[in-house]
């Protein structure tokens, strides 16, 4: 929403801080629209890994039926769906225009297609190896959280991204823990995809 | 409504067109020059003008680059810039009683 601004050089006219704050306002909401962190996908993501991760433990312990390709592809078809859907309600921004856009959204595509990747082609091959993705995860979405902070400037973001890498050193320390990596992946994605979203979510709509 | 207390502020920013720079800048950190004629519907000249008074702060980075075989010119918010924006809105918060002020 642009807005009208006299051409005139305007310190001297009248003006109130009140009015300046309600400008500063809306231009900041506009800013934060435009830069497209709308958290919406962080939620999605967060929610259906967390629930995924869950479903696998119970998989594991034997409540669920043994399975990772009928856990998982779901969970990745309704995670881009969902995505695409969320993704039609928010204007549509020009990656090109943007730097810390064009960098942000590369560090997560690169992260998700790394990801989805080693998934696919380790279950073919029948070579899938639930530490090698766990380290892949906790380092790329570490990764990706850090260069988003870094680019937007949204500083609270970093401890997310220590959050991720204090779990790959955890797991780089003390290996395969068991049936009990799921669940810590699980709250993983609650506490370091899904509650990140929510933040952001919200700081779109803050008031100075 | 209060008014201003000319001495508490920071006559880079408070020119309303530069506010308005700023304001975008601080949340969206980088804005393509013809992005930010649109946003604020201001001319060329008049857009130059306040960029050059704020990079001249440097509260601001302005940089060329192409995107393709197009030119544009990037501006960016500073680390400087962050912060006097920060100080800017919490001198205004402070001038109607407001203890505290969020644009994080």
């Amino acid at each position: 929403m642009p807005v009208n601004i006299p051409e005139t050089e305007d310190i001297d006219t009248a003006r109130t801080p009140e009015a300046d704050l309600a400008l500063i306002r809306s231009m900041m909401h506009v800013g934060r629209q435009r830069m497209g962190v709308d958290g919406a996908h962080l939620v999605i993501w967060g929610f259906v890994l967390s629930c995924a991760f869950l479903a696998q433990y119970f998989s594991i312990v034997g409540v669920l039926p043994p399975t990772i390709v009928g856990i998982w592809i779901p969970t990745y078809v309704i995670g881009f769906i969902a995505s695409f859907i969320v993704g039609k309600r928010y204007p549509r921004i020009t990656v090109e225009n943007n730097l810390a856009l064009r960098v942000y959204s590369t560090a997560w595509n690169v992260s998700g297609a790394s990801i989805g990747l080693y998934f696919i082609t380790s279950i073919l091959s029948e070579q899938f190896d639930h530490m090698t993705i766990t380290f892949l995860t906790t380092a790329l979405f570490g990764s990706a959280f850090m260069l988003t902070s870094l680019v937007t400037g949204l500083q609270k973001l970093r401890y997310v991204a220590f959050g991720w890498w204090a779990l790959l050193i955890f797991f780089g320390i003390f290996g395969d823990i068991g049936p009990e990596i799921t669940l810590v992946l699980s709250a993983a994605s609650f506490t370091l995809l899904l509650i990140p979203g929510f933040f952001l979510k919200r700081m779109l709509s803050d008031e100075v | 409504m209060g008014g201003y207390d000319y001495r508490a502020i920071d006559d880079f920013i408070h020119s309303r067109v530069r506010l308005t720079i700023m304001s975008f800048l601080a949340a969206a950190r980088s804005a393509e020059f013809t992005e930010l004629k649109t946003q604020l519907k201001v001319s060329d000249g008049n857009l130059s003008t306040h960029l050059k008074k704020l990079e001249e702060a440097k509260y601001i980075t302005v940089s060329k680059q192409f995107s393709g075989k197009k030119p544009q010119t990037l501006v960016a918010i500073s680390e400087k810039g962050d912060t006097a924006f920060q100080a800017y809105v919490e001198g205004l918060g402070a001038m109607i009683g407001l203890n505290k002020n969020k644009t994080d």
